[in-house]
């Protein structure tokens, strides 16, 4: 059973088609990237898969199960996390905390035995405590661990944001644009973090990035939209000479050298 | 869990407040009392409505209507119970007055706290759960007509007065009693106190937080943010209502007009000034701007009584332009942090009723 699966999924606000009968199938294991000009549609598509956005038709199953239409923290819940374009963390928090937060949603102490404290509590919050610390770790971010989010460089806000994804427990991550703003240092330890992570935790990781070298370097099958529709698919080899790629990133007359030269 | 370190806590804190509500009722002045005891009250208040306004970002003006549900809900319960469920009342609860007078007051005066706090809760619950869609200005607006609701539905009701305010003389001779002592009223403080900060140091106060922070992330993470926010909004109008009982056994009459939007804004205003989501800032802030029209009114003089409330807003003015985070941000005044490390703490220690160390590594 494929760990996700679109089916002719459309999304449309008002008059404008953002994303236009698009079906595609993910299995366990998945390393795959979605490319795409501005406004193609890419965002959005993390988006229905969140619960952001319902689809306005189509359907969208993880694990076999239908989950268009449900709301955002049943689908977290679920197994299906994120990280945000635009950063979003919780900037007047911890770092810890935010790690934290992520990984309590999994605990049912209760605002009854919060309140009163109980010895299922504590042991619910040395859990939680640990397994963030954990992560924070795996992440190279525990020395900043008591420091507010805000304060964070760059880079470290979108490792961050990775770090909080994962005390979802998530069976399927979603990267939208995680090496935004990040050096050629950062990118390249970034591209080894996400194939340690569908190493190492069994992952199946579905990313959004521009930076070519990102994409073509960890992604093994890659999906092209323009204008909310596929164009293309197949591995980064195949995508950098698929003529239709490259006369929707380039234009039609520029020749094959440009996107090469682009994608070094 | 009942260690025995937890039962002597709670035993201490309830004798060091028996003990202050014996020694302060005999030995302060009138007017001290009264600003002593109003202060109190109006700590419960902006603690509570810091659990909404401050904790999860939910922007609520109309806290006051909750305080109006609860007070109306224990007057009506103490004046018509009287004699049917709670026997022969005393007329005070205050200490002043003998022990026995508290003792006997105090079945009724738990009934009504508990009566008052669970109104108000079941009606920030059906409030809330429609409004807490809303975000920012449109649920302030809604939670402005809420207040104004409850004031037009009070002075509708003859059976607690109507617009003249209820002092509890339906059945003849028989009026709001006196039972809030300063027991009372304090140990409400510190329930709501020690019940924030429980909240605020815990993981499941940081989803609370988070909704706060950044709503869309939480809901990502998988933070139900609609139960948070009405867990939230009940959690926040119980206590709001368990200091409307405390209001009417105290001043033994309420009015619809004591708990209008004016008086949402004062506690709003009590909230921003100590630090939006800062329990110490908030117990702060309702002391000093309880506090301060009282001691205007005695030190400016006769002559200048009447500049009483320019200097009240004018110094309103400079400390928001001085601090507009708040006295205290939102951060926490802490004992241990002032003192070196020893225990914990709030205002006055007051939230020591504590056995996990789980605050110590937080702020």
């Amino acid at each position: 059973m494929p760990v996700l699966s679109l089916q002719n999924v459309t999304k449309r606000f008002g008059g404008l088609v953002a994303v236009n009968n698009v079906s595609l199938t993910l299995e366990k294991g998945d390393l795959a990237g979605l490319i795409g000009p501005n406004g193609a549609g890419k965002t959005t598509i993390f988006n229905l898969l969140t619960g952001v956005y319902a689809p306005t038709e189509g359907s969208i199953q993880f694990n076999g199960q239908e989950i268009s239409g449900r709301k955002p923290h049943q689908i977290a819940r679920l197994g299906v996390c994120r990280t945000f374009q635009n950063i979003r963390l919780f900037p007047d928090l911890s770092v810890l905390d935010n790690v934290r937060t992520a990984a309590s949603t999994h605990e049912q102490t209760g605002l009854i035995g919060t309140v009163l404290r109980t010895a299922r509590f504590a042991r619910a919050e040395g859990e939680v405590t640990a397994e963030a610390k954990r992560l924070l770790g795996l992440l190279n971010l525990n020395h900043l661990e008591n420091e507010d989010a805000r304060n964070l460089p760059y880079g470290d806000q979108r490792r961050l944001e990775i770090a909080r994804a994962l005390a979802t427990r998530p069976e399927l991550l979603l990267l939208d644009e995680p090496a935004a703003g990040m050096n050629p240092q950062e990118s390249g330890d970034l591209m080894r973090l996400i194939r340690r992570l569908r190493d190492e935790f069994g992952l199946t990781i579905l990313l959004i990035e521009h930076d070519m070298t990102v994409v073509m370097g960890v992604c093994e099958e890659i999906t092209v939209l323009v204008y909310g529709q596929p164009i293309a698919r197949g591995t980064p080899a195949d995508i950098r000479n698929d003529p239709r790629v490259i006369e929707a990133y380039l234009g039609s007359e520029d020749s094959e050298a440009a996107l090469e030269t682009e994608a070094a | 869990m009942l260690s025995l370190r937890r039962i002597l806590t709670v035993s201490a804190t309830l004798g060091i407040l028996l003990f202050l509500s014996f020694f302060l009722e005999q030995r302060l002045q009138a007017v001290a009392f009264r600003v002593v005891m109003l202060s109190g009250i109006a700590v419960v208040m902006a603690v509570s409505l810091n659990l909404i306004n401050g904790f999860t970002g939910q922007f609520s003006i109309g806290h006051a209507g909750f305080q109006a549900v609860g007070a109306y809900a224990a007057a009506a319960l103490t004046v018509y119970g009287h004699n049917r469920i709670f026997g022969n009342l005393p007329r005070s609860g205050q200490l002043p007055d003998t022990l026995q007078g508290f003792l006997l007051g105090a079945p009724a005066m738990i009934c009504a706290l508990l009566a008052g706090g669970l109104f108000a809760a079941v009606v920030g619950y059906v409030v809330g759960l429609p409004s807490l869609r809303l975000k920012g200005d449109y649920l302030a607006i809604v939670t402005l007509g809420f207040g104004e609701i409850i004031r037009v539905a009070v002075e509708n009701t003859e059976a607690v007065g109507g617009p003249r305010g209820f002092t509890g003389n339906i059945r003849e001779g028989i009026y709001i009693p006196n039972l809030t002592s300063f027991f009372w009223v304090y140990l409400m403080v510190v329930v709501v106190v020690v019940v924030s900060r429980n909240l605020r140091f815990s993981v499941q106060g940081l989803q609370y937080l988070s909704v706060r922070e950044d709503e869309i992330a939480a809901q990502a993470m998988g933070v139900n943010t609609t139960r948070v926010k009405v867990n939230a909004f009940v959690l926040g109008a119980f206590f709001a209502g368990v200091a409307g009982a405390l209001y009417a056994h105290f001043e033994q009459s309420v009015s619809p007009t004591s708990f209008g939007f004016v008086r949402s804004f004062d506690f709003v205003t009590m909230v921003v000034l100590g630090g939006l989501g800062s329990i110490t800032g908030s117990v702060l802030a309702a002391v000093v701007l309880t506090a301060l029209p009282e001691i205007l009114r005695s030190s400016l003089g006769a002559e200048f009584n009447q500049y009483r409330l320019v200097a009240y807003a004018l110094l309103l003015i400079l400390l928001m332009l001085v601090r507009p985070q708040g006295i205290f941000g939102r951060g926490e005044l802490r004992l241990d942090r002032l003192f070196g490390r020893k225990g914990g703490g709030g205002p006055a220690g007051r939230d020591n009723v504590e056995d996990q160390p789980a605050a110590t590594e937080l702020r």
